[in-house]
């Protein structure tokens, strides 16, 4: 009987300590400059996504005036380049203290998995990062210790500026079509047929990439048909989930109808998505959807000549898909954890806000105080907003398995082509989300 | 006993024959520090490849011995073999097309003199030595939908015609295949030139004073001097193909659909994306196979028969 207490005490104290040991750093208020200090010269090596360069071109001299002893060593990386390598990366003796990924099983979850990564909830409270913000964008960064399942459990990373999926409009053409800005999926429906009507190409797409037709612009049509959480549970790979709903047929009938209606133009698939945002920008086709990552190219053609609105789903809410912006995590082997930490808290603090601001992002602490870069941009910051205060975020389709990516790029592209249908369209995505569902029970 | 005993012996044939022995034991000696170079940079990472494919295995945290899984799902998933179907099929573009353009315009080259030869010979090398990046880009804008096939097609009435050539399921294989064939021909153009001017002028002269035309003198006297060359091209070429990568995903990402997926890029889905890394040993395992098949076949299959 002694024993068996004296073992429970022990397991007791072990648990108790086990925690304190696993983050014996944990901080409970911002790392002050003298924390840093202590650290003496050192160098904060930091790996990024190529399109925060111009952010940190002004955090960065910012930062090391503040921590005059920290020397930041900035590797930026094409997107591509850097999902190929960061995992590796971080796996090194000497990974990158601060580096962006990218949520799903084959990034985040391999480096939650192999312990890579710091949890970061204490550093979220200390900096009070989440005030304001939506729990639901926090799911897809949030993970099991096994690194298996997500959507609960430790916070292991964040972003800067949010950037939710939506539509932007081409105001002077609309203006010309006599036709509102769309507020929701019936509005645009309607739109899209008049601007046809009138001979003008009513969406401008790119994807010879394979990308944004099965993620975004599907992505968009499934969450204006679905419930948020029947796709959010899906994407997690909650058991039982399935892709054959109501919602998605509807959305796949929808894309299908657009597609022989003509509404993409013709070559879509053989342009890129840069080539079809330049095009747009010099005024080709009425509306473009995409995401509010797209508004600084057009920005800088005029900031006042296009519009951006989510749209309200047939629950009649704004639902979207979107994240907090490009997630942003630290090295759990990292031996200047403070320098770190004061690295992201001054990156996503609202003194910084405005740095975002000035290349039209959408910084998540500050939508209401930053001065925008033009009427379009003033329309994302609303947009951004409103999605905050009463909508909610379903995360990007292809987190769902490591391959979905490229199942639904391929299936969006041979059922606008005609080569399958909304049937076989569901039934190939549904068989990849199983083969790997199968796959996760095993490890 | 050191090398320059070792010629000496050459040259006297008649030395002991115990002369000659030791030192070319001692000679491998020398082939000692390549030798691990080459091991430790070529032999054992493919070991560990192949030791990889049997495995299911993240790339990060522990690997699962699953056997042959990974070569079943190769083999049997209709998917990886039309993929690998496609990888023949480049090489009918990347290697096929072009010998047979390098054969004829050194079939013409013998016939008729042509002037500035070395410019000619340079402006048609030129696409080897591109990055493919560039390469890429540039065939994106030739092919797309306003670019100028498509313009030219216009003017020339046949409107209909018109399509994004990289974006359309019919044809996208068909025009990244072009390119590779765009790349490739000036290759084996300047290999076929060098070994056609090592042709003795002599089997010409006599080839047209038994009265041969310009075929028959082709098949009976170029085509037969140039055994080796062709054998060469083809095999940098074929090896060219079945490792496209770069072109595909500058290109077209392996679509419209899954239209030109190539093998190379199930093994980098597989190593960079799904972190799936067994499989991408698995497929690499299986494409290095079919390349060692392929280029021996052509080295044998070409040989010089004295």
């Amino acid at each position: 009987m002694r024993g068996t207490l004296s073992v429970l005490l022990a397991a007791t104290a072990l648990s108790a300590a086990m925690p304190a040991i696993a983050q014996d750093t944990e901080i409970t208020e911002p790392v002050s400059v003298d924390d840093v200090a202590a650290l003496g010269d050192v160098t904060l090596r930091v790996w990024a996504d190529a399109g925060e360069e111009t952010m940190l071109e002004k955090l960065i001299p910012q930062f090391e005036e503040t921590y005059p002893n920290v020397t930041v060593d900035l590797t930026l990386k094409g997107w591509g380049d850097l999902m190929g390598t960061v995992v590796n990366a971080m796996n090194s003796s000497t990974p990158p203290d601060v580096t962006n990924g990218n949520q799903g099983f084959a990034i985040m979850g391999t480096m939650v998995r192999a312990d890579l990564v710091r949890p970061l909830d204490d550093f979220i409270d200390a900096y009070d990062i989440d005030e304001g913000l939506p729990a639901s964008g926090f799911s897809s960064m949030q993970w099991n210790d096994e690194g298996t399942a997500w959507g609960e459990g430790d916070t292991y990373a964040m972003g800067g500026a949010t950037q939710p999926l939506g539509l932007f409009y081409n105001k002077s053409k609309l203006e010309e079509l006599g036709l509102e800005a769309p507020d929701s999926i019936g509005d645009l429906n309607e739109a899209l047929a008049a601007a046809e009507e009138a001979g003008e190409q009513p969406i401008m797409l790119g994807n010879s990439e394979q990308y944004p037709l099965g993620s975004h612009v599907l992505g968009i049509l499934i969450d204006m048909y679905s419930g948020v959480d029947e796709i959010n549970g899906w994407i997690a790979g909650q058991e039982g989930a399935t892709f054959d709903t109501e919602g998605v047929r509807q959305a796949l009938e929808t894309l299908e109808s657009w597609g022989e209606a003509g509404y993409f133009g013709r070559g879509y698939d053989g342009m890129s998505m840069d080539d079809a945002v330049a095009s747009y920008g010099e005024g080709e086709g009425v509306f473009f959807l995409g995401g509010s990552f797209n508004g600084a190219r057009l920005a800088a053609v005029d900031p006042d000549a296009f519009g951006f609105t989510l749209l309200r789903g047939e629950s009649g809410d704004y639902v979207t898909t979107g994240t907090f912006g490009t997630p942003w995590l630290v090295s759990s082997k990292t031996e200047i954890e403070p320098a770190a930490l004061a690295f992201l808290g001054m990156m996503l603090s609202e003194d910084f806000a405005q740095a975002y601001a000035d290349v039209s992002r959408l910084p998540n602490k500050g939508l209401d105080s930053v001065t925008p870069t033009g009427s379009m941009h003033e329309d994302q910051l609303a947009a951004a907003e409103r999605l905050f205060e009463e909508g909610d975020f379903v995360g990007y389709l292809d987190w769902a398995t490591p391959t979905m990516q490229r199942t639904m790029g391929t299936q969006a592209q041979m059922l606008l082509a005609g080569r399958t249908d909304v049937d076989s369209f569901i039934e190939a995505v549904q068989s990849d989300w199983e083969a790997y569902q199968a796959e996760r029970a095993e490890q | 006993m050191s090398t320059v005993d070792h010629l000496n012996d050459e040259r006297a044939p008649e030395g002991p024959a115990e002369n000659r022995r030791v030192p070319r034991a001692g000679h491998f000696l020398y082939l000692v520090p390549g030798f691990l170079l080459y091991a430790a940079f070529c032999l054992w990472p493919i070991a560990q490849t192949a030791y990889f494919s049997f495995f299911r295995w993240d790339g990060i945290t522990d690997m699962r011995w699953i056997g042959l899984r990974n070569y079943l799902e190769l083999f049997t998933d209709p998917l990886t073999l039309t993929i690998f179907g496609h990888g023949l099929v480049m090489i009918v573009f990347y290697a096929i097309l072009p010998v047979l353009i390098g054969l004829l315009i050194v079939a013409i080259m013998t016939r008729v003199r042509i002037r500035l030869l070395a410019i000619f010979r340079t402006v048609l090398f030129l696409p080897q030595i591109l990055a493919t990046v560039v390469v890429a880009v540039a065939w994106r804008w030739i092919y797309a939908y306003d670019g100028p096939i498509n313009a030219v097609l216009e003017l020339l009435g046949m409107g209909f015609l018109t399509r994004a050539w990289l974006g359309d399921f019919d044809t996208a294989l068909a025009s990244v295949g072009l390119i590779g064939t765009w790349i490739n021909f000036g290759l084996c153009m300047v290999l076929f030139i060098g070994g056609a001017q090592k042709i003795d002028t002599q089997l010409y002269e006599a080839a047209r004073l038994d009265g041969a035309g310009p075929v028959q003198e082709f098949l009976a006297v170029t085509l037969p001097g140039l055994r080796g060359e062709i054998s060469i091209a083809l095999i940098l070429t074929v090896t060219n193909a079945l490792r496209n990568f770069d072109i595909v995903w500058n290109t077209t990402a392996g679509g419209p659909g899954t239209e030109t997926l190539v093998p190379s890029y199930l093994i980098y889905e597989g190593a960079f994306i799904t972190r799936n890394v067994g499989f991408a040993a698995a497929a690499s395992v299986v494409l290095t196979a079919l390349i060692l098949v392929l280029t021996a076949s052509i080295t044998i299959g070409l040989r010089r028969r004295y």
